[in-house]
């Protein structure tokens, strides 16, 4: 079908260098070219064509089979082979067609594709060894381009403060910087030439030995290697880790004292394996441990793969993931062989020192935990089709390899491989184990002092009651008791009634009992399918009664009052108390009745104490089972002395005397555990430390048994005292059995410990629970990450130093020199400038790879003082150069989102300059002054405010956008920060006169003086807003040099 | 009453997003962003897109499967259709969450839960719970054989991007129709979204957020962040800063001359000023007639709270919005994923949505918006044939039913189908992208050709044009 469509076209003139050869290229270069030959076989040349591969020459014969093959429906035969590409369309197959029946024209000395070891990004970098401004200035004039002159000093200082610390110079900052330069020069015009005045590099040494350049600059690595706090569903970790900031504040310091990037690379990649001891810089592999996901370790280790690549190489590997590359010399083996460096890698948390809960903080790093798992190629990247016909070894792509890449396995110190050896891990525990002392001690205080005022047994009456009936139902008594329902036996310990199920069973009492009783039944509940209630009734008339009753229900055992009206029960809940009642444990449940009040005690001590909403209605009295099968032991039936005093519920505010016993017992365990837990820690820290000491780990196994039986009662007195819990019961039988357990361990207990929980051992997919228990770990590493670390932060490698240094050349200049900033592969040809990026990247490794060091030499050249206006530029070189590729002039830039945000806090005088720290809380960013940084930042989260000026993609973000959208109109006008902001600002600028003011609101917000014409309609501007200074000022938060890099 | 100032006579300038790219980009020479102009006939100007979250049973929705009735309590390898649990077939599953309680096979047949009629001249039989859709089946065109690779619900970022949740993040597809044509509004964003999103917070990822929707509500007192005041000023003065905003960058354009990210912050500007009033106004209903309101179901407190965003939709359509995206079903995972009590849950849900949808339908239709507005229906999988415990259905992502209507597309279709239990799409499956390169074909946009340097749209699995589907 497709052969027809194109034979039916006429013959056109078909140009083979415009059409063909790009069309060849991007379709069938990759596998016949210099990158590879299949089959033999090159299209990038005519003659290589006629030459052919396997099957001869390609253009020769109707069709050629050239043609054949890109028209044939024969899967096999088909090129672009499937899966390598779609098919050519009928367009394209009817240029091929034209250009092959012109007999397939060529062009004059057609070159061949270069050797893709050529590509220019793999060839060291060497130094012209002259300045940035002298190449540029040569270029320039060899294009016969015009530079723009030098910018006003106001407008430098605000780009470099802007630039360097991430907050806007002060209008005294500017005065001053002006002054300055006036005054040594003698002269009364600031605009003239300053080339070389020591101003402009005082300025830049203050501003990178401020601690505000780490912190701005550290915000741009942020980006680059997309630091990402933790976030999950809920409170269950799927990405990053816990703490990562400790990572954030290691870039931040390390900026600071301008540590070499190669050692920071060094340090990210590998700490753990080149200084193991060294804690401070184990923060640095946070690096890795963000990219950490619980569901799929293979996701995780693309993202390692891919970014640690893009960031420090710019270089694709995430291209070979499934085939070959199309354009760089990798082939798919190579991406595996990364992966294999990875492979052994996992993450942990790691003591803080000071704090024991992992919770609170802790140090997120990486170590080697797979020693020898095998990797192997995942066939077309389908992570569940392994190749494991044979594993790979770790290693580099071969076109990078300047050295044999040779990974040392690396032994680790005792403390690398059992956190619980680092010094501070047992003062730690001990103060912890203190800590737990004294708050056990304050509470066991707090519950004898609540026990000293909580109402003793209600027994204070000096008349003795009237006993009406008194039976311990040995016998059946058939004139006194009515059987209602049940099946009942008695014995000599009581009456039994087995039926369960859900429905009353009881004994009616024939005499009227009196008004005002007083009642105790004493009883054992045997069984029961659920409620396993047992109680006395009285007020028993016409479907109506009350009820107190305890139950034994699994997870809400309790004693309650039930108010029955028409047959149905109400339960109400100020007549509920949870209690412990169990089954086969004999209770004594006491009933005093005054008119609507009720006091219920349980074995003696008072547990309820209720007033019925209703008057009483004479009725009935009798024992009831529901659903339980229970023994009658007793029961007394008496009137109610005149003096008995009973409790009313509102004055029963005291913890009821049960309540505070429980209290008290339950302190008294913990207080003996936590006293149990020193010696404990001790004796554990001691054998782990002397390794292999049988005494002493016999010792440890001791002090741990004693301190688990401790624990084990802390427990069970714990459960007991929580019955509504939810499976209370099974609860409670397991720490009974837990409890005894402990019992014979601590008889026998053995030379096996536990090592203090000093690690957290980040899961190993969902289903691991046991983690937190592992706290020992390899006590060797593989050292791939340190050989593969070494290789980038090499000085021949010729990518690591020119991808950093076009990073920071795009962040100072506002365009890159190679245009991707994360490819510098074969799809990026040789820059326009590639002699300046050379240059200033053998210079930044020569200096010891300082950033400092590079900053200096950027934001000190000539270019940067260039002005960044069009105005009155030379014509012909706006016409030669409107994209401004030659540097002519200054490119201006637009603030970063968090810029936007601190230059805001900063001209408002509000900006808390505090370094580091926890991450804060997001909901806060728009009320809180720290610098924007410090504010959570993940996939989930989202600051509104930030967010509208193009926050940092958390996924991946090697250069920010810089959107123009009106919300960004609505933020600066509406929002609060911006209003408020302003408001603080006006009124530190206080009453000036309407020109004085005008002049020093644009020199604070936008940095600079306002011209003629711009103070004319501010003054008009200014009477429009009826003199609102508030309003006046936001009006210039939103000019559009506010959020600008002029 | 205050006086117009000069500042909102002033005419609108060139397109926005284009700018915004550019300026990304600058270091690129040889490519252009989009013109903003359709390359193909362009038959829908503008997408509704309503999405049902948490997973839709296709079987009790719109493929009706008797056979489920038939073998109800059999397992399926007792039924004649054993070899829908093929393990091969089950194989383009991609698990995000390992041992998920959800996501499972599910193979004691439970029978259908309501009960199905024939609509329209076409005949095409739809559930009744969803009587009043039925009653536009004739604008209607039914896909019935959807498919898709992740059986969780990161399946609803799948069907926004095309993308599966371990692949790289990329652009929805409104993102990418918002940047193919641009705006056709001085006074409204391009891309909207109402109701609460799928898990995953940008749409525009690399196209940058100049491509997000602009999440609103339906409330004319708060719709848009930051849409007003947070502390507050009379209107003559804010008319007054932006006139100064205006004047004081239309100075600096003079000394800047040539400065595009200038022009376009001024542009910006005009923009939010114009948002300020228009999106508030689009809020509010006052000016629809009783009648309309009542089409839509605003009358009744069941389907009040969708007939307003669906109202709302309509009128952001006249107002020249392109994609306006409404997400239906509260909760994290998405409110009609029924593990248990499936015939409570969609009977109830259906009914929220069933009236406001057909109203929609309707009034585009009699307003003759239905021509050239396309309405998409879509969730991100359907439900199991077999029953999760005693009466739910579990996530189901190897066949499901969407559907479209108007802008280009032929009603009264159905398209592909099922296998008799619905567990497999068997004839014409179609992976979500497919609807992509449907909606995308009809808007007049090349789904081949979406892309920015380095980046293609999706880089393979563009899907293709559903040509059955279409007028």
């Amino acid at each position: 079908m497709l052969a027809l469509a194109w034979m039916a076209l006429p013959a056109l003139a078909v140009d083979y260098e415009k059409e063909i050869k790009p069309l060849l290229k991007e379709r069938c270069y990759a596998c016949h070219g210099a990158l590879k030959q299949k089959a033999d076989l090159r299209l990038d040349t005519t003659a290589s064509m006629r030459k052919g591969g396997d099957g001869g020459d390609i253009l020769a014969g109707d069709p050629a089979l050239l043609l054949e093959r890109v028209t044939t429906t024969d899967k096999d035969d088909r090129m672009p082979p499937e899966g390598e590409g779609s098919m050519l369309d009928t367009e394209q197959v009817a240029k091929l067609k034209a250009w092959l029946a012109a007999g397939a024209p060529s062009i004059a000395n057609e070159q061949p594709e270069a050797d893709p070891r050529a590509h220019w990004a793999y060839q060291v970098p060497k130094s012209s060894g002259k300045s940035v401004d002298a190449l540029l200035s040569a270029r320039l004039a060899s294009k016969k381009l015009k530079p723009q002159p030098e910018a006003t000093p106001e407008i430098w200082l605000r780009r470099v403060y802007l630039d360097l610390i991430g907050l806007p110079p002060t209008p005294e900052q500017i005065v001053s910087f002006t002054r300055e330069l006036k005054g040594t020069d003698g002269k009364n015009e600031p605009h003239a030439s300053h080339s070389s005045h020591p101003s402009y590099s005082r300025v830049v040494d203050r501003l990178l030995n401020s601690p505000q350049y780490g912190e701005r600059w550290a915000r741009h690595f942020m980006d680059i290697w997309r630091y990402c706090d933790w976030y999950g569903l809920g409170a269950q970790l799927r990405h990053s880790q816990k703490h990562i900031w400790h990572w954030r504040d290691w870039i931040v310091e390390s900026l600071n004292t301008d540590k070499g990037y190669d050692q920071m690379i060094v340090q990210m990649l590998a700490a753990d394996e080149l200084a193991p001891e060294d804690r401070d810089n184990l923060r640095a592999t946070g690096f890795l441990a963000r990219s950490y996901y619980l569901f799929n370790r293979t996701t995780w280790l693309d993202e390692t793969i891919e970014h640690t690549c893009r960031a420090f190489l710019g270089l694709t590997m995430q291209c070979v993931k499934c085939h070959d590359h199309k354009y760089d010399p990798i082939e798919q083996a190579d991406y595996y062989r990364m992966r294999a460096i990875f492979e052994p890698l996992h993450v942990r948390l790691d003591p803080w020192q000071g704090e024991t809960d992992f919770e609170k903080n802790g140090l997120p790093r990486v170590f080697d935990l797979h020693l020898n798992k095998p990797t192997f190629r995942h066939v077309r990247g389908d992570e569940k089709n392994e190749d494991k016909s044979k594993p790979l070894t770790p290693g580099i792509p071969q076109v990078l390899e300047f050295a044999s890449f040779q990974p040392a396995s690396v032994k680790l110190p005792p403390a690398s491989a059992k956190p619980a050896l680092l010094p501070f891990v047992l003062e730690d525990q001990l103060h912890a184990a203190e800590r737990e002392i004294t708050t056990a001690q304050t509470t066991l205080d707090k519950g004898r002092q609540a026990l000293a005022k909580s109402p003793q047994p209600d027994v204070k009456q000096v008349t003795k009651p009237k006993v009406l009936v008194s039976d311990d139902f040995t016998s059946a008594k058939p004139d006194q008791w009515e059987i209602l329902k049940g099946d009942w036996k008695h014995s000599a310990t009581g009456v039994r009634q087995h039926e369960t199920g859900a429905e009353r069973r009881s004994l009616r009492l024939k005499s009227a009992p009196p008004t005002d009783f007083e009642a105790s039944l004493s009883f054992t509940i045997r069984g029961g399918q659920k409620w396993k209630s047992v109680g006395i009734a009285f007020d028993s008339a016409d479907g109506d009664d009350v009820m107190v009753y305890m139950s034994a229900v699994s997870g809400g055992s309790k004693i309650q009052v039930a108010i029955g009206n028409d047959g149905k029960s109400s339960y109400p809940p100020a007549g509920s108390v949870a209690r412990t009642i169990s089954q086969d444990v004999r209770y004594s449940l006491e009933l005093r009745v005054r008119g609507q009040l009720i006091n219920a005690s349980i074995n003696g001590e008072s547990a309820l104490a209720y007033r019925l909403p209703q008057n009483r209605h004479q009725g009935a009295l009798s024992l009831t089972a529901f659903d339980a099968d229970v023994e009658f032991h007793s029961f007394k039936l008496a009137e109610l002395a005149a003096d008995a005093v009973l409790r009313e519920p509102a004055a029963d505010k005291s913890v009821p005397l049960a309540d505070a016993k429980a209290a008290v017992a339950l302190a008294e365990k913990q207080l003996a555990a936590a006293k149990a837990k020193p010696a404990m820690i001790r004796a554990v820290f001691t054998a782990d430390k002397a390794r292999k000491d049988k005494a002493l780990a016999k010792a440890a196994a001791a002090a741990e048994a004693s301190y688990k039986l401790a624990q084990a009662e802390v427990d069970l007195v714990k459960v007991e005292a929580d019955p509504k819990a939810k499976d209370a019961e099974k609860k409670i039988k397991a720490a009974r059995e837990a409890l005894e357990k402990t019992r014979k361990k601590a008889a026998a207990p053995g030379e096996t410990y536990t090592s203090l929980p000093a690690s957290l051992k980040a899961q190993e997919g969902p289903e691991e629970s046991t983690n937190a228990t592992v706290q020992t770990y390899p006590d060797t590493s593989t050292g791939r990450r340190l050989a593969f670390a070494n290789w980038i932060a090499d000085k021949r490698n010729p990518l690591t130093a020119r991808v950093l240094v076009n990073q920071v050349w795009m962040r100072h200049f506002g365009a890159p020199l190679v245009a991707n900033m994360d490819d510098f592969g074969r799809r990026s040809l040789a820059p326009l400038h590639q002699d300046i990026l050379d240059t200033l990247t053998v210079d930044f490794m020569n200096n010891g790879w300082s950033l400092k060091h590079l900053h200096r030499a950027m934001v000190l050249s000539e270019l940067y003082r260039r002005s960044s206006s069009n105005a009155e530029a030379d014509a012909a070189t706006v016409a030669a150069d409107p994209d401004n590729a030659s540097y002519w002039r200054m490119n201006p830039r637009r603030m970063e989102s968090q810029l936007v945000r601190d230059s805001l806090l900063h001209l408002a005088g509000k900006l808390d300059l505090t370094l580091g720290g926890p991450s804060l809380d997001p909901a806060s960013s728009e009320t809180s002054p720290r610098r924007s940084l410090y504010f959570v930042q993940n996939a989930d989260t989202e600051h509104r405010f930030l967010a509208v000026f193009d926050n940092s993609n958390v996924l991946e973000c090697y250069r920010r956008n810089e959107s123009v959208v009106p919300q960004q109109a609505l933020a600066l006008t509406n929002s609060k920060l911006s209003r408020e902001c302003a408001d603080a600002l006006a009124a530190k600028l206080g009453k000036l006169d309407a020109e004085p003011f005008v002049t020093q609101s644009f020199l604070t917000v936008l940095g600079r003086p306002p011209s003629e014409a711009e103070r004319h309609a501010s003054l008009e501007g200014f009477q429009a807003l009826k003199q609102d200074r508030s309003l006046f000022l936001q009006a210039l938060i939103n000019h559009n040099d506010f959020v600008t890099l002029r | 009453m205050h006086q117009t100032t000069p500042f909102l006579r002033r005419d609108i300038l060139g397109g926005l997003g284009s700018i915004a790219v550019a300026s990304m980009l600058r270091a690129e020479e040889a490519w252009q962003p989009p013109s903003g102009l359709p390359i193909l006939p362009q038959k829908a100007k503008r997408v509704i897109w309503l999405f049902m979250r948490g997973g839709v049973s296709h079987m009790e929705s719109f493929d009706p499967k008797p056979m489920l009735t038939k073998y109800a309590g059999k397992s399926i390898g007792e039924t004649p259709f054993a070899s829908v649990q093929d393990p091969e077939k089950l194989k383009k599953v991609r698990v995000v969450v390992v041992n998920d309680a959800n996501g499972k096979q599910r193979t004691t047949i439970y029978p259908l839960q309501v009960g199905y009629k024939k609509y329209g001249q076409c005949g095409i039989e739809i559930s009744d719970w969803f009587p009043h859709i039925g009653s536009c089946a004739d604008e209607i065109a039914f896909i019935r054989s959807m498919w898709t690779t992740d059986d969780n619900h990161g399946a609803q970022v799948q069907f926004h991007s095309g993308r599966h949740m371990l692949e790289p993040r990329v652009p929805t597809l409104g993102a990418w129709v918002t940047y193919g044509l641009g705006s056709m509004t001085d006074n409204l964003p391009s891309f909207i979204n109402m109701g609460p999103r799928y898990f995953d917070i940008r749409d525009g990822h690399y196209l940058g957020p100049a491509y997000d929707a602009v999440n609103i509500k339906v409330d004319p007192k708060n719709p848009l962040t930051f849409a007003s005041p947070e502390i507050a000023v009379g209107k003559p003065e804010q008319a007054a800063q932006f006139d100064l905003i205006h004047k004081l960058n239309t100075l600096n354009a003079e000394q800047y001359p040539g400065d595009k990210t200038l022009a376009a912050r001024m542009k910006s500007y005009q923009l939010a000023y114009n948002m300020q009033t228009a999106v508030p106004e689009t809020m509010n209903l006052d000016s629809e007639s009783a009648e309309t309101k009542k089409l839509y179901g605003m009358d009744d407190k069941v389907t009040e709270p969708f007939a307003r965003q669906l109202i709302v939709a309509r009128r952001l359509a006249e107002r020249g919005v392109r994609f306006i995206q409404l997400q239906h079903g509260d909760g994290a995972a998405g409110a009609w994923d029924s593990h248990s009590g499936l015939k409570k849950n969609h009977s109830n849900l259906a009914q929220q949505v069933d009236k406001p949808i057909s109203g929609l339908l309707k009034d585009l239709k009699q307003r003759g918006l239905l021509d050239d507005t396309l309405v998409v229906f879509a969730t991100e999988f359907g439900r199991t044939p077999g029953s999760q415990g005693s009466d739910g259905r579990d996530h189901h992502p190897y066949g499901f039913s969407v559907w479209m209507a108007g802008g280009g597309t032929k009603g009264g279709t159905i398209h592909g189908s099922t296998d008799e239990l619905g567990f497999h799409a068997v004839e014409h499956p179609h992976y979500v992208t497919d609807v992509h390169a449907t909606i995308l074909h009809l808007l007049g946009l090349d789904p081949h050709q979406l892309e920015i340097p380095g980046r293609k749209r999706l880089e393979r699995d563009f899907g293709h044009v559903i040509g059955q589907v279409l007028a």
